[in-house]
């Protein structure tokens, strides 16, 4: 593979479970690779990885095996369309769901020295404020954090911002809000947010973009597939082309 | 493992145990000598993780000795090291007190400091005499050391600030009874979250120390609240949090 890219590292995590990082993630590393773009997916939810089963893979290999037995993380590296690589975790491993200073700073080390073969890699986290998350989170250069309108995904999402800001003066971050009902609402949710990190933290955000309701999200998780290449033209997979296209602007 | 230098210099397996101790000393290891039961001379040496509890570190003890020779059809026993007047100095209990930071970081426990204070005259006799006191009171995974002159450090894996305040309160309640001056404790706790480097928190606890000293009260302590708090979401930051709902709700 071709080394010494410009790579941009961009970390996804929201605070709350189940709020959509991993389909958002899967779908942002097609559509990166649909417009030509190298990516790797880092299944950072260590311990009780997803990514997997949202593609549908019968992963032989994870990172588990990176930090147990010092296995190259590029022997584990599953293709799952041209530019599209995904890094598998273990799940129903406690141990990996809480690494140690060690371990985790290894693991680190292993990954920098594949991230060069890649335009993108994107890190799609555990839920929660574990240390893991936050140590991928200080690790990437770009900080995605996903929040629906929901007051407890807005509450974790903040309390993880909070977080990066107070223990590692991470001041960049970008928002995404899931689920809404309209761009009215994705923009009432944003100016909320964005004004309490304000007041608060003196953190400006970014708005990366929304996306909207849609089943077509729902059947593509059943399927296994991302929504992107499932049904193109939904709604859900046209905002994930427009949060594409801004990254790239 | 310990590495031991100069065996040469080693006439006898007393010697050679001398050595073992003397570099044992700078490590967070408890040297326990094994000895027949008759013979007050060592035969073998353990050499176990101080932060073991008393309970795991006799089971160990007891496996071990467990494989040696019946013949001889005497007990062995298990005798621990008298450190009564061979007390750990600063440059070496830094290094104990380093490999314990390291250890909280790894193991997610906290630990704390205690700089204990003998004030007075003849200040060097209080001090045996605290440490004797003291050496009856701590727990076989504490490390005492002396600190300077009239001062002794006591590093107490695991204890939070909650544990080490009622552990530091019951040293000095002792020690006052035991001797007759003014006795001063200086703590600091370490938690996993913000552990700072050996000779920092050795500084933040000799800065409670001198607080002690100064001002009324014998025992202060210093612990990371601030930082802990500053990631909480207050009250006022939820209220403003969830506004554009109310907002919502009105509309």
């Amino acid at each position: 593979m071709e080394k010494n890219r410009k790579t941009q590292i961009i970390c996804i995590s929201s605070g709350k479970g189940g709020v959509g990082k991993t389909s958002f993630t899967i779908n942002l590393a097609a559509a990166l690779s649909a417009k030509s773009r190298k990516v790797l997916l880092i299944d950072g939810d260590l311990g009780l990885a997803n990514v997997d089963v949202m593609l549908g893979l019968n992963v032989k290999h994870t990172l588990r095996e990176t930090v147990e037995e010092g296995r190259d993380p590029m022997e584990i590296l599953v293709e799952i369309m041209p530019g599209f690589f995904v890094l598998p975790a273990s799940s129903g491993v406690p141990e990996m769901a809480h690494l140690s200073y060690e371990e985790q700073a290894f693991l680190t080390d292993s990954l920098e020295h594949i991230v060069g073969n890649f335009d993108f890699v994107l890190v799609d986290t555990a839920a929660g404020v574990g240390e893991s998350v936050l140590w991928f989170n200080n690790w990437a250069g770009k900080n995605i954090t996903i929040l629906s309108p929901d007051p407890t995904a807005m509450t974790d999402a903040y309390a993880l911002i909070k977080i990066m800001k107070t223990r590692y003066n991470k001041k960049d971050f970008h928002l995404i809000i899931n689920n809404v009902k309209s761009k009215k609402e994705a923009q009432e949710v944003f100016v909320n947010m964005s004004t309490v990190l304000e007041n608060f933290l003196g953190i400006k955000p970014c708005y990366q973009g929304a996306i909207p309701q849609d089943s077509a999200v729902v059947m593509a998780v059943r399927q296994q597939k991302p929504f992107l290449i499932a049904q193109p033209k939904a709604r859900a997979s046209m905002a994930v082309m427009e949060i594409c296209n801004k990254i790239l602007s | 493992m310990v590495k031991v230098k100069n065996q040469q210099r080693a006439k006898n397996f007393s010697d050679f145990l001398q050595l073992i101790e003397d570099e044992a000393i700078r490590f967070p290891v408890e040297l326990i000598p094994v000895a027949e039961q008759t013979s007050a001379v060592a035969q073998a040496v353990l050499l176990l993780d101080r932060t073991l509890s008393a309970k795991r570190k006799r089971e160990l003890a007891r496996a071990v000795t467990a494989g040696c020779p019946s013949e001889t059809k005497r007990e062995q026993h298990i005798a621990l090291l008298d450190r009564a007047g061979a007390l750990t100095w600063a440059e070496n209990f830094q290094d104990c007190v380093h490999a314990e930071l390291a250890r909280v970081k790894k193991s997610r426990l906290p630990c704390s400091l205690l700089l204990i204070r003998v004030a007075g005259t003849g200040e060097r006799s209080f001090l045996q005499q605290a440490a004797a006191t003291l050496k009856k009171e701590i727990e076989g995974d504490h490390h005492l050391a002396h600190f300077d002159h009239a001062t002794l450090a006591l590093l107490l894996p695991g204890l939070n600030r909650n544990r080490a305040l009622r552990q530091a309160g019951a040293i000095h309640q002792s020690l006052s009874a035991a001797i007759t001056v003014r006795v001063t404790i200086g703590l600091a706790v370490c938690m996993a979250r913000a552990v700072p480097a050996a000779d920092e928190f050795m500084a933040m606890a000799l800065q409670e120390l001198r607080k002690a000293e100064y001002e009324t009260g014998d025992i202060f302590y210093s612990f990371h609240q601030q930082d802990d708090d500053a990631c909480q979401v207050t009250a006022e930051e939820r209220v403003q949090l969830f506004s554009f709902l109310s907002r919502g709700k009105k509309e």
